[in-house]
């Protein structure tokens, strides 16, 4: 009894008002953190963190460029990531050579923090924008090609034959059962996608960029400036909700058909 | 009486099919040797233990696995691969979770070029009707009950119009009531139209209310050990069950089918 009201209440409770709960609740977490005098050295109270905004934006001017900055190199970065991932992992599921060949290459290089190959990059093709697209790509690449390669290789045969005797042949049964199939894990590898091209951005920018989000928060590390910091990371963390937020809205598009675990 | 046909060559003839996997611990013979002819309009069960070969030999005349020796003719022509004049109905239903029941049932329509949209929906529409589901055309397989969805692949398998229906144990997944059920609305719909069927069963009153034959193989490697004419005239209802021949038959099928499944268990 006691229990399965408590399971309503919860339930009754609106999303947007457990968000705002959330927020509420890592205000006050932060608060107490910036007060705690152990800690109160790396978490300045939020008023000051928000309040250099007026230093980043105006006073220097550099605010926006680097959100523009780096939302033009994790944007590109991804898109070719995706681009290539996608067709590979396609590949890989279908033509077993191309496997055995390929996703060793893909574990190998998985494992590598990327800011141990940012040099390399840079040696190849200078500085500037292209060694960041780069090696956003690489991070992109080798996580979407393995999650979709996953995905295909775990489409349902039965689902297989059944096309098959229905007389799809394979440009069919590629276009309208196995791509469907695999949209879900599409999704999710868009998803990992994301938040790898989000967290590259620090290796990213470290190839001589003059302005990025990633190559900001190393400056202002460097110079001690943990408001501004700060206010950098919570940007960081604020683009990886919007963009999942807007996956959210797409995913419920397009794999309603799907068979969910409500949560 | 089963074979009241003029037509002389079987609708599919399995001359000496053998088949042969390479599992990772050596050889497995599931097929051994399998003669059977297959006549226009006959109603065909096959029963026998688990393992002794069924869905091998149905995937061999689909189409879908190669024989290792022996060959499959299906109105004259050796099988290579699959093709639309045999449909097939899976146990695990099979049904595509991104499309609508209505364009799960198009899908094998959609492949044809010669039909307009029209034409198609219409086709769809009537096999939807056939088993019952037009409340339920643009509901995804997710909403569907398992009975719903093994009707659904039932109106699928129809809708291409194949002149061979292949069934793997269609309705192994189902509770009992829901078994009768659409034990009886698929003898309505082939005693109107007398497709050719091919269906897998393990339950033997199944195989005895629906077939016109019985046809019973024998533990690994699978062999046809005998074929039982069943001498109840159609049209079947669920009170066919009930008839002294039906009982005589069953414990027939039944004893046969014990004495294989012991044989399992030595
Ligand atoms: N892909 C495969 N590789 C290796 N062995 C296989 C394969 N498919 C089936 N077999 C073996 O062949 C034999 C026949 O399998 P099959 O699925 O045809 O049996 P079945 O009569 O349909 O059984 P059930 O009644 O349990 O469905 C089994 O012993 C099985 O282990
Ligand atoms: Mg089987």
């Amino acid at each position: 009894m006691n229990k399965k009201k408590k399971v309503d209440v919860v339930s009754k409770i609106p999303n947007w008002a457990w968000l705002l709960l959330s927020l509420l609740t890592a205000i006050l977490v932060w608060s107490w953190l910036s007060s705690n005098p152990v800690t109160s050295r790396a978490f300045p109270p939020l008023t000051k963190v928000f309040g250099s905004y007026v230093k980043m934006a105006n006073d220097r001017g550099v605010f926006w460029g680097d959100i523009a900055s780096s939302l033009t190199s994790a944007g590109i970065g991804f898109a070719l990531g995706f681009l290539f991932g996608v067709p590979v992992a396609f590949l890989m599921a279908w033509y077993r050579p191309v496997r055995n060949i390929i996703e060793p290459w893909i574990q190998f290089v998985r494992n590598i923090p990327p800011l141990a190959y940012v040099p390399l990059v840079v040696i190849a093709v200078g500085v500037g924008r292209a060694p960041q697209i780069i090696v956003i790509c690489i991070a992109t690449f080798l996580t979407i090609s393995i999650t979709v390669f996953q995905g295909v290789i775990n489409v349902d045969e039965t689902l297989i034959k059944a096309a098959r005797v229905l007389g799809a042949n394979d440009a069919v049964l590629f276009t309208r059962v196995i791509f469907p199939a695999t949209t879900p894990f599409i999704i999710t590898s868009i998803r990992l996608g994301i938040s790898v091209a989000l967290t590259t951005l620090i290796a990213a920018e470290s190839t001589g960029a003059n302005a990025g989000l990633g190559m900001r928060i190393r400056a202002l590390s460097s110079s001690f400036e943990t408001e501004p910091m700060m206010l950098y990371i919570i940007v960081v963390g604020v683009i990886g909700m919007l963009a999942e937020k807007i996956l959210k809205f797409f995913e419920r598009r397009l794999t309603a058909w799907q068979e969910k675990r409500e949560i | 009486m089963a074979g009241e046909t003029g037509n002389l060559t079987p609708k599919v003839q399995i001359k000496g099919v053998e088949k042969v996997y390479e599992g990772r611990n050596g050889k497995v013979v599931a097929l051994n040797g399998i003669n059977l002819d297959i006549h226009d309009n006959e109603f065909i069960c096959v029963v026998g233990p688990s393992g002794c070969g069924k869905s091998t030999l149905l995937n061999i005349i689909a189409g879908l696995h190669e024989a290792t020796a022996g060959e499959v003719l299906v109105d004259g022509v050796k099988v290579e691969g699959t093709g639309v004049d045999r449909g097939v109905v899976f146990q695990q239903y099979a049904l595509f979770p991104w499309l609508t029941v209505e364009k799960n049932v198009m899908f094998g329509l959609n492949l044809r070029k010669d039909l307009t949209k029209l034409q198609r929906e219409e086709i769809a529409m009537k096999y939807i009707k056939m088993v019952g589901l037009e409340k339920f055309v643009h509901a995804y397989p997710k909403e569907l009950s398992g009975g719903m969805k093994q009707r659904v692949a039932i109106a699928r398998a129809y809708a291409v119009n194949p002149s061979l229906l292949l069934m793997d144990e269609p309705f192994g997944a189902l509770d009992a009531q829901t078994r009768t059920q659409l034990q009886s609305e698929l003898l309505k719909t082939w005693e109107e139209e007398r497709k050719t069927c091919f269906f897998i069963t393990h339950d033997v009153e199944e195989a005895i209310v629906l077939a016109s034959k019985v046809v019973i193989m024998s533990a690994r490697p699978g062999r046809i050990k005998e074929i039982v004419d069943i001498d109840i005239p159609y049209p079947r209802t669920q009170e066919t069950k009930m008839l002294p021949r039906f009982t005589e038959l069953k414990n027939y099928i039944w004893n046969m089918v014990y004495r294989e499944y012991l044989e399992v268990q030595k």
